[in-house]
């Protein structure tokens, strides 16, 4: 049997679906008697998914930066053209 | 979703032959996640060159480019791989114990004998929602994020929200794939544990 240490080092593979089978098996049977671990795990889906919809996937892009990456894309496009020639 | 997958198609085309308003559409369309990426590992200054410069280094490979993951994580990578090679360059290399399974606030919750002392109350489900829309919460999150360890900020970043290869991810940091788990793992420890805090006080 599982200890709950054990259960809650497991819960973020678990999550993902990252385990063997045999270590599955093992953390269901803890989860279906222990209900601190079923807390944790609920707890640790939960900021997965807070995670995922709260922390900046893209930030903004400032104006000045837009321009200059333009600028050097188009001077790279410009010798590319010319190399090609 | 396929209507999608068929712009991309048609605006890498474009790329590929060197459509200067196929480039200008793309930076505008992929430069803010290019930018998140950068600076999950550098400052803002730093993080916006590495930007430029990799679009820059965009239009040498975009032929090579081979469509197995989308084009916006293979931008996300191109970033991550100059992003890191900037941070060698200015030796911020960082080396965090990665042999403990859990972070430290999380590890003094259990006795000796692997049992809970402090375990977490029950997380309801119309809980989540009201999180998810706090505004607090974001600002608090946000700055945990930036207070992460280096390593575990860029795995998050790159896995969770780019989405990027694990194999790529180990490349670009330089980690076996069981300390990308286990950095992986430790992030999403520190910041459950700060949700849980500001769940139970409404403070960061
Ligand atoms: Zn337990």
């Amino acid at each position: 049997m599982l200890k709950c240490r054990e259960v809650t080092a497991l819960a973020s593979d678990w999550l993902d679906g990252d385990l063997t089978t045999a270590q599955k098996l093992k953390v269901r049977l803890h989860l279906m008697m222990c209900r601190h671990c079923r807390n944790l795990v609920d707890g640790l889906a939960t900021t997965e998914r807070i995670i995922r919809d709260r922390l900046d996937a893209e930030l903004p892009i400032p104006a000045e930066l837009q321009q200059r990456t333009t600028e050097a894309i188009e001077a790279r496009l410009r010798t590319d053209q010319s190399g090609r020639n | 979703m396929e209507q999608a997958a068929t712009d991309e198609q048609q605006l890498v085309d474009r790329l590929r032959q060197r459509d200067s308003r196929a480039y200008h559409e793309a930076v505008q369309q992929f430069s803010g996640a290019m930018l998140a990426t950068a600076r999950s590992m550098l400052d803002p200054a730093t993080a916006e060159d590495v930007v430029q410069e990799s679009w820059v280094a965009v239009v040498d490979a975009i032929d090579g480019f081979e469509g197995r993951s989308a084009l916006k994580t293979w931008l996300c990578t191109i970033t991550a791989n100059r992003a890191r090679n900037r941070l060698r360059k200015s030796k911020r290399e960082t080396l965090t114990d990665f042999q403990a399974p859990l972070d430290p606030n999380l590890e003094k919750r259990f006795n000796e004998g692997g049992g809970w002392i402090q375990p977490t109350r029950p997380w309801g489900s119309e809980s989540a929602d009201e999180l998810l829309s706090n505004e607090a919460l974001k600002d608090c999150l946000d700055k945990h994020f930036e207070a992460l360890p280096e390593t575990q900020r860029a795995v998050l970043m790159m896995r969770e929200m780019q989405q990027m290869e694990a194999d790529d991810v180990c490349r670009i940091l330089g980690l076996s794939s069981a300390n990308l788990r286990v950095s992986l793992h430790r992030a999403r420890q520190k910041l459950f544990t700060m949700i849980e805090g500001f769940r139970e006080t409404g403070e960061c």
